[in-house]
């Protein structure tokens, strides 16, 4: 329906203000309505919106431009180079391929912590290496020799199973701090002179008194220590004083002893 | 072209991708240089800033704060270079007029060249009109009608406020249909003479 002029306020603007107003879009469709009623009674106003008109139309008319993307591009490839599609291409391939590692990277660790959750965690206190004892005599089979070879031979990642293969009874918590500790506590360990040399692979160990050989752990049972034999018990010295010693001494010749046992 | 491929051509670009530049290029050039001529009056003086303009944007495009328009960025690089210029090139009318009256005597049997001729008047008589605006006003006049740019748009990028912007429109605009109704006048009246 259309409105009536009456209900509409009556724009009372100056003939170049309205015509302003129109050419910044500023005027209500309503007031244009109005605007051109008065456009057509207004000679003077309609020439001047008729100029104004012919000046705005004149200024958005298109230009020919020439075409100067070939000199430009030429300019800016001297100053800083582009990079080929191939090439650019395979920066992709490349940034979403190390993303895709550090992610993999970042799973693996993820997951490896959530299966053995107590694979790094260090013991709370110290328990002496007769507890490492305990385990291998809870094994009535396990077969000392086959275990230190086997010791003797995995890396540091797969340590962890090897002992845990050997010492079925024994806690993850116990075995990986088996592991750690022999290798760290080097220090810890003292030389008392004997040791002992092995028919088959002919290593060298020092027979040892293993001190305060901080193993861990509570979970490790000791009731077994009893059953060792005297030789699973030399076994297993040798197991830490391999891992342990630095060099064969003047004493390497002398018997096999094993303090405090 | 819309702002998320004008994002994604500037971003392939800052990567070294030539076709994207290019087509940044093709998409702002007709713009730029049909200011730049308004501008100056002058086609060559047009085309090297144009060409200085794109250069530079794109050399430097990485610094390129996507939170604006890339025009924006574009068009202030290029005002710059063109008060540089200025300073170099005295800016004169577009001899086109005279261009036109010159070959209108070789030529004005032909209805096609006379039509040719009629629209490069206009196009005379314009640049004529813009050089009587002040440069300010001649500036907001092209933004707004020849650009497009919204009252507020120019403001921003003029770094005054919208009111004063408004009062360069109009006060352009109007001097603008005066100068050029007085030409129209000259030319119909050279017209009357010739005829």
């Amino acid at each position: 329906m259309k409105r009536d002029d009456a209900q509409i306020p009556f724009d009372d603007r100056g003939p170049d203000e309205l015509i302003d107003a129109y050419f910044d879009r500023e005027l209500a469709p309503e007031t244009e309505a109005q605007f051109a009623r008065r456009l057509a009674r207004d000679a003077d106003l309609a020439m001047r919106f008729a100029e104004s008109e012919e000046a705005v139309e004149a200024i958005g008319r298109p230009i020919q431009t020439p075409d100067l993307s070939s000199q430009i591009l030429a300019e800016v490839g001297r100053r800083r180079g582009w990079i080929g599609a191939r090439l650019q291409r395979l920066v992709s391939v490349g940034r979403v391929a190390i993303a895709a590692a550090i992610l993999l990277a970042l799973a693996v660790t993820l997951t490896v912590r959530r299966l053995t959750p107590d694979a790094a965690i260090f013991p709370q206190a110290p328990t002496p290496i007769a507890d490492v004892a305990d385990c291998a005599a809870s094994d009535a089979n396990c077969n000392v020799a086959e275990f230190l070879t086997a010791m003797d031979h995995v890396g540091s990642q797969t340590r962890l199973n090897a002992v845990r293969q050997s010492f079925p009874k024994a806690s993850a918590q116990a075995m990986a701090a088996t592991c750690i500790r022999i290798q760290i506590d080097t220090q810890s360990v003292s030389k008392t002179g004997a040791h002992a040399r092995s028919r088959t692979d002919h290593w060298r160990a020092r027979c040892v008194t293993v001190r305060p050989m901080t193993l861990s752990a509570s979970a490790v049972k000791s009731e077994s220590l009893k059953k060792l034999t005297a030789q699973q018990r030399v076994g297993v010295v040798r197991f830490a004083a391999l891992r342990t010693s630095a060099r064969p001494s003047d004493n390497d010749d002398k018997a096999s002893t094993v303090g405090g046992w | 072209m819309t702002r998320g491929a004008e994002q994604k051509l500037i971003r392939q670009a800052v990567q070294g991708d030539r076709e994207a530049a290019g087509r940044l290029i093709k998409a702002h050039q007709p713009s730029l240089y049909a200011y730049m001529l308004r501008m100056s009056g002058r086609p060559d003086v047009a085309e090297d800033i144009v060409q200085d303009a794109f250069v530079r944007v794109l050399t430097h495009l990485e610094r390129f704060d996507p939170r604006y328009r890339f025009s924006t960025w574009l068009f202030t690089i290029a005002k710059r270079l063109y008060v540089n210029a200025c300073q170099k090139h005295k800016p004169r009318y577009d001899s086109e007029i005279v261009n036109v009256w010159q070959s209108a005597d070789e030529d004005h049997a032909s209805r096609a060249a006379i039509g040719h001729e009629v629209r490069q008047n206009i196009h005379g008589a314009l640049q004529e009109s813009l050089e009587s605006l002040t440069p300010i006003q001649k500036e907001v006049v092209l933004l707004f009608h020849q650009q497009g740019w919204s009252i507020a748009l120019i403001a921003d990028h003029l770094e005054m406020p919208q009111g004063t912007v408004k009062s360069h429109l109009h006060r352009g605009r109007q001097r603008l249909r005066r100068s050029l109704s007085s030409c129209k006048n000259r030319q119909d009246a050279v017209n009357e003479v010739l005829r």
